[in-house]
């Protein structure tokens, strides 16, 4: 659906993305992850045809960008990071406005009926944009993007300034959308990402430093953690690679007579279980412990099961989600910002 | 061509429902109104000729066109950059052209309904002078093409601004310019008097057309000042996206 090659866009003197290649296929929800002013927005403003390269390749379901975009923009919905929304016109208005200038002809009404109704925006259909909360704001930002039926969807920060409940139905109604439109995500905060992505392009000073579902990710982070060995005369092998690790916490109420220790001694025999090394008395007899656990393989059901056999009361098995985030960190990291480090 | 009504209308809309419309025709109506009625009585003992008050008339239209066409246009697209909405046209299936087009022709339904609205003080005189309806007729020509010409300025002007005052500023500039061209013209020599005379916005050309005479030159020259402000909103526009 996206194929790029070698784009980049310098403003002025200052190069803002690039040298940038990726492809993204059809139906797929890519997460674009980056900190603020790694390039997301730009990258996305160049997709919409906002703005044109300064060299590089850019085709979208096979139409080249640059020579022929309005030819492709019918095709694509975008999001901004700031909302394009005309105050004075009613959230209807605007949605027909914004549809029928994306050359839609037939079954306007139609469309913009169902759209109010997928953003659940029908409660303020017929009021002025300008008295409307940021929340619904956001629901009519959304709305004019999937308007006219985008094959691309292209979100700036689509959750950005919502509530904890709006985030929520923000991510479902992201998620709802998969499938019908190819999607690009982008954002600063890594959970949104992962709720709602297939697959993640993590971008920095305008490069992609790695691409990968949530999971390759954590693998390659975990495979660079590797220690160089060499034999006695000093020829160097090739890297011992340490096999990557996921990390768990399960929460359990230690039964009378059972102790912490007995716990660990449970979890670590569970096949696939690195390590049970971190406990942590959380009172009233619960007990929470970190489980590290080979990457690739899933233990969760054992992992219950032996839990639960032996008489421990399961309370919570999650996953730790500073795991992910420290493999943002890391990746995100500027190279200066490691030359540091290691000085 | 729908792009380009569809973008007039909603202009159009944003007029009818924020009081700067109302309040600007009001404004300039009864600025207008004012200089009619001055020039309508004239000094006490002197005659006036209804062709001369016909004249007098249209130039305070011509007046009150100006500012009106400057404010209106100031708004037209500093303000979509200012609020961010710009980038819905841009990346919707249209050209620039369209988008330019479609913001021109909202004030240019704007300014024929002020000069119909105007228009009461021509009738007076026809009703109760001497003046042919063919004079009137081209006296409004000259008003809507003076419009025209500034409102494209006024579009230049708000391309090239990040907000209306500063676009205001710029068109505002290039109009008192193109105004007090005669004041140069008068302290020049032929050629060069003459060239200064003819890019005069008001001064000479819409004499002619105050005066009931309609000339292709001064059509002309009005229209290709439309053309070039235009054509140069349009590559304002355009590069913009290279920026």
């Amino acid at each position: 659906m996206i194929e790029i090659e070698q784009l980049t866009k310098y403003y002025g003197e200052r190069k803002a993305v690039g040298p940038l290649s990726f492809t993204i296929e059809k139906g797929e929800v890519v997460g674009l992850l980056g900190l603020n002013g790694a390039g997301k927005t730009t990258t996305l403003r160049m997709l919409s045809s906002d703005l044109l390269p300064t060299s590089g390749k850019m085709r979208v379901d096979g139409v080249d960008l640059v020579e022929a975009p309005e030819k492709i923009r019918q095709k694509i919905g975008y999001l901004p990071d700031r909302p394009p929304l005309y105050g004075e016109m009613t959230v209807r208005e605007y949605l027909r406005f914004a549809a029928k200038l994306r050359g839609m002809k037939r079954n306007v009404d139609k469309r913009v009926d169902e759209v109010i109704e997928l953003t659940d925006a029908g409660e303020y259909a017929d009021a002025r944009i300008d008295t409307l909360s940021h929340g619904y704001r956001q629901r009519v930002r959304i709305a004019q993007a999937i308007v006219h039926k985008p094959k691309l969807l292209l979100l700036d920060e689509p959750i950005s300034g919502l509530d904890p409940v709006q985030i929520v139905e923000m991510r479902a109604l992201i998620r709802s959308l998969r499938g019908e439109h190819t999607t690009v995500v982008s954002s600063h905060i890594l959970s949104e990402i992962s709720e709602t992505c297939d697959r993640v392009l993590v971008i920095r000073d305008g490069e992609i430093v790695a691409a990968g579902t949530e999971e390759e990710l954590r693998e390659r982070m975990g495979e660079d953690d590797a220690l160089p060995l060499g034999d006695d005369e000093g020829r160097r092998h090739a890297p011992y690679r340490r096999p990557a690790l996921r990390r768990l916490t399960l929460v359990v109420r230690l039964p009378e007579g059972r102790d912490a220790k007995a716990l660990l001694s449970v979890v670590e025999g569970v096949e696939g279980v690195a390590e049970a090394t971190e406990t942590e008395a959380l009172g009233e007899g619960k007990n929470a412990v970190g489980v590290a656990v080979v990457s690739g393989t899933d233990v969760r059901e054992a992992l219950v099961k032996a839990v639960v056999t032996e008489g421990f009361g399961l309370l919570a098995l999650e996953r730790d989600s500073k795991e992910l985030e420290s493999v943002f960190l890391e990746l995100t990291k500027k190279a200066s910002d490691t030359q540091e480090e290691e000085e | 061509m729908s792009a380009t009504l569809l973008i007039a209308r909603r202009e159009l809309k944003a007029y009818v429902r924020s009081p700067l419309g109302f309040v600007l025709a009001a404004a300039v109506l009864l600025g207008e109104g004012i200089w009619f009625m001055a020039k309508a009585m004239g000094s006490p003992g002197e005659k006036a000729l209804s062709a001369q008050v016909l004249a007098e008339t249209f130039n305070g239209i011509t007046g009150g066109t100006i500012l009106a066409c400057l404010i209106m246009s100031m708004r037209l697209i500093a303000v979509e950059q200012e609020q961010g909405t710009l980038i819905l046209l841009k990346t919707s299936p249209i050209s620039d052209r369209t988008v330019v087009a479609g913001k021109f022709l909202s004030v240019m339904v704007v300014l024929v309904l002020l000069s119909l609205l105007s228009a009461y003080m021509p009738a007076l005189i026809f009703v109760n002078g001497k003046v042919s309806l063919g004079h009137i007729l081209v006296g409004y020509v000259g008003t809507l093409l003076l419009g025209a010409s500034v409102t494209s300025i006024g579009l230049f002007g708000s391309a090239l601004a990040k907000n209306q005052v500063i676009g205001f500023i710029i068109s505002g500039a290039i109009v008192l310019v193109l105004l007090l061209m005669w004041l140069l013209a008068k302290t020049s020599d032929p050629p060069l008097k003459d060239f200064l005379d003819g890019l005069a916005l008001h001064h000479l050309r819409q004499r002619d057309f105050m005066t009931g005479v309609l000339r292709l030159d001064n059509v002309a020259f009005y229209v290709s000042l439309c053309f070039v402000f235009l054509l140069a909103t349009v590559k304002t526009l355009e590069a913009r996206r290279w920026r």
